[in-house]
């Protein structure tokens, strides 16, 4: 068993960062994705010409899945399970697993921090869409910290040695 | 920097030329009417209601018309028709279509009621279908439903609720009535819940039957008529076909009509822009033989105001403008930077003391959303897509702008894309290694630069410098701000003082923290000019420390102003460092687009594999376009409102809405 995980153990250890990083963010943007969408759609139920203003609103909180995804593939590509890199050892798998967190924790709760600003800005597009730049912004104003996860995430995988 | 310089302007005339000076105002579309205020006596404002009303109803007829046209003969529009311009006519046109228009306007009533004969029909239709459905189960029966029996028996015809069969019934009633005999009883036809039953009895027992009949619950069929039930449905399918027929004709008549379209179109213009005209009258002050018109204008085009209206009666002269006036704003750039506009005016018009932010803005705006995007295949189609709409529909007014605004972000993309190195990502190296054999290493697309996905520390630095000119920018559109409005204690205290202490301390640590992100030596500065920074950055400190308080009196609340404003330093650390979004954003693309391109190279080479890439990339670009340009976007709007706005800019400024003809199809061309 220990010489089993000795052996396999970096590997399963990073793939779990990877599946977290993936699984979380891609939580959260599903459950924003949904609020705005409901919240969306009784705003085009009484004016439909305000779909696409509103689409663009139900999308901000999706791109936390897009960073969690990002993260595992650039993971994947490092760990050689795509591409042809040699297998991390124990010590790597680990890091690899730490490395994974950021984007995976604040992914995950930005989304759905996210959700609910953009979902009040629905509610400023429906009563003033002239002023739906701001009801982005203040959607967009979130989106920061997921960023800066993203790439303590991105640039740790990629220069852990 | 291009805000317009506004006139305030008064224009009297006499009544006896109030339509053509008020419709040549109106053609011209320069001039924004303020509401007549603080009338004295003897001057008075007009009640145009009743004609805005009569206004307002045919337009809504005419509205109706065209929509019921758009959904029985579709136009043919492409699918940028909602960008193309309007079309120009000249006055002849203008004539003729006027005439044409007052012959047409009944057809458009005449629509609306064939619209609602339609629905009716299609109600009568729905009513008789359920007239149908109800025989169904009765079509077995072959007697009249009305039957009432013969000379010597009586015959029920009715529904019973739930399932019976006839042997079911025949044990009931011997159980219930053992006196009835001389009867018979046939189900005809059975619903989800229900039995259709026929009855007959002899007239002694009919009694006893319709007893036993009503204790099972019957109640009469739904339809009781003179004929049989076969008779009867056959009937009414043929008034069901008959309905269709008319509305089928109706439909044919609508559609005859679909030519009319273009000139209830241009009624619905025409009427607007008498309803435009008549609000317009509401705002002017009248006396018994005047009127006075007060209004702003941007000061190049009032020669031209002033000789037309003269040329029509009208007297034309200047107003001083008052100091509490709101004067409204509005905006001209070049033709290359205007594509900022539509981003500037959903944050926020400048006010009289802002200059416009465009120029420098836009600029940066297609700066950072090419670095974001920084693909070179989806640049080029951005160019592509936008220029094409440029050229074939010659949009106006915003339209053209955010075409503009994309087609100048695209084009940096590009350029973006070839000193980085991605076309549709990597797809060029993943076809020349699938399809030609060409070793992994070897690379057919090589970055001019350097590859962000390979080196994401140097892209960072990268974005993060940039970031610091794009503040610094704002930083110097904020002198100028206060340069012109002479406020110079906040020019030097607030602009210069926080420049040297932001490019001080970047200057003193920037090879600092390029070591710290393992490119130390990339730039060295001899100790001499570090030393100079510091100071540079001290002398700055100090000035916020005691002159951004001003006007404070008192020394030491300027000091705690002072200080609180010097804490504001944090503000600047975090929007340098806010520019890593880019950085983000330029990965996103690449590494999906990269991750696209692996899925669709899975298939190996060949022509299978061929298909599947062609598929799996077509599919899989588009989605990534669709998210990376929202994304784009949003954040470099982002970065301009919060982190470059916030350096200078105030806003808030109204927006110059000129009187003028607000037509949605079509342009009229002015005649000299």
């Amino acid at each position: 068993m220990t010489e089993f995980f000795i052996q396999h153990g970096g590997i399963i250890i990073a793939l779990l960062g990877g599946a977290l990083s993936c699984l979380l963010p891609g939580m959260g943007s599903a459950k924003a994705v949904g609020l705005v969408g409901e919240a969306g759609a009784g705003v085009v139920t009484e004016d439909p010409s305000k779909f696409s203003k509103i689409l663009i609103l139900q999308l901000l909180p999706a791109t936390q899945g897009i960073y969690g995804l990002l993260t595992v593939f650039i993971l994947l590509s490092r760990i050689g399970i795509l591409g042809s890199n040699a297998a991390p050892d124990l010590r790597l798998g680990m890091l690899y697993f730490a490395a994974c967190l950021p984007i995976a924790l604040v992914g995950y709760f930005s989304a759905v921090a996210q959700g609910k600003a953009a979902v009040a800005g629905v509610g400023i597009v429906a009563k003033r869409p002239d002023q739906q730049a701001k009801a982005i912004m203040f959607a967009a104003m979130v989106e920061t910290y997921a960023i800066f996860a993203l790439l303590v995430s991105v640039l740790a995988i990629s220069s852990i040695k | 920097m291009a805000k317009l310089n506004m006139l305030k302007i008064r224009v009297c005339a006499l009544r006896n030329d109030r339509k053509r000076v008020i419709e040549r105002m109106q053609r011209l579309g320069v001039v924004e009417i303020e509401p007549a205020k603080k009338l004295s006596e003897g001057v008075w404002q007009e009640d145009m209601s009743g004609e805005r009303d009569g206004f307002q109803s045919t337009l809504s007829a005419l509205q109706s018309a065209v929509s019921v046209l758009d959904y029985y003969a579709p136009a043919k529009d492409s699918m940028f028709s909602s960008y193309m311009g309007r079309k120009e006519i000249n006055g002849r046109e203008f004539e003729e279509m006027q005439q044409k228009g007052e012959r047409t306007l009944s057809s458009c009533y005449e629509i609306t009621r064939k619209k609602k004969q339609i629905e009716q029909l299609a109600a009568d239709k729905l009513r008789l279908q359920l007239r149908v459905d109800s025989l169904a189960p009765w079509l077995g029966l072959d007697v009249k439903m009305r039957i009432k029996g013969t000379k010597s028996t009586k015959a029920f015809v009715g529904v019973l609720p739930n399932i019976y069969t006839e042997e079911q019934l025949i044990l009931k009633a011997a159980e219930k009535h053992p006196d009835l005999t001389e009867f018979e009883i046939e189900v005809i036809g059975e619903t989800s819940d229900s039995t259709c039953i026929f009855a007959v009895a002899a007239n002694t027992q009919a009694d006893s039957m319709d007893s036993f009949l009503r204790s099972l619950g019957i109640t009469r069929p739904f339809e009781m008529s003179k004929k049989t039930p076969r008779e009867c449905s056959k009937e009414l399918r043929v008034r069901i076909e008959k309905c269709d027929r008319e509305i089928a004709d109706l439909e044919d008549e609508i559609r005859e009509m679909a030519e009319l379209r273009g000139i209830f179109k241009w009624q619905i213009d025409y009427y607007t822009m008498r309803l435009e005209k008549y609000e317009a009258i509401e705002k002017i002050a009248h006396t018994k033989n005047t009127f006075i018109i007060d209004g702003w204008i941007p000061e190049g085009e009032f020669p031209r105001l002033q000789t037309q209206l003269e040329e029509r009666g009208a007297f034309v002269e200047t107003l001083t403008i008052g100091k509490k006036e709101n004067v409204p704003v509005a905006v001209k750039n070049g033709p290359i930077t205007e594509g900022g506009e539509p981003i500037l005016e959903m944050y926020a018009m400048p006010t009289k003391r802002d200059i416009d932010p465009t120029p420098v803005m836009a600029i940066f705006y297609y700066l950072l959303f090419g670095l974001m995007l920084s693909d070179a295949a989806y640049g080029l189609m951005l160019v592509l897509a936008c220029g094409f709409v440029l050229l074939k529909f010659k949009p106006e007014g915003s339209n053209k702008k955010n075409m503009k605004l994309f087609m100048f972000s695209g084009a940096t993309a590009v350029v973006w894309g070839v000193l980085f190195g991605s076309f549709f990502g990597d797809l060029p190296n993943v076809i020349a290694h699938t399809f030609f054999g060409v070793p992994q290493d070897v690379l057919i697309l090589k970055p001019l630069w350097f590859d962000p996905i390979i080196e994401p520390t140097q892209m960072l630095i990268f974005s993060l410098a940039l970031g610091v000119i794009h503040i610094f920018a704002g930083m110097i559109l904020g002198l100028i701000t206060n340069l012109k409005n002479k406020n110079y204690t906040a020019m030097f205290a607030d602009n210069i003082a926080w420049m040297m202490v932001v490019g001080g301390l970047i200057v003193y640590g920037v090879d600092f923290i390029l070591d710290m992100f393992g490119m130390g030596g990339l730039v060295v500065i001899p100790p001499d000019i570090k030393n100079v920074a510091i100071i540079a950055a001290g002398v700055g400190a100090v000035t916020v420390l005691l002159f951004s308080g001003l006007p404070t009196k008192s020394f030491g609340k300027r000091i705690l102003k002072g200080a609180y404003s010097l804490y504001g330093i944090t503000s600047y650390l975090s929007d340098i460092l806010s520019y890593s979004r880019v950085l983000a954003l330029g990965l996103a693309t690449g590494v999906i687009s990269q991750v696209f391109n692996m899925i669709g190279t899975m298939f190996g080479g060949g022509a299978a594999g061929a298909i599947m890439l062609l598929i799996v990339g077509l599919l899989g670009h588009a989605l990534n376009i669709g998210i990376s340009l929202i994304g784009c976007y949003v954040h470099t709007c982002r970065l301009q409102y919060v982190e470059f706005f916030g350096r200078f800019y105030e806003g808030g400024g109204r927006p110059f809405s000129p009187f003028s003809v607000k037509s949605k199809s079509f342009k009229f061309k002015e005649e000299k």
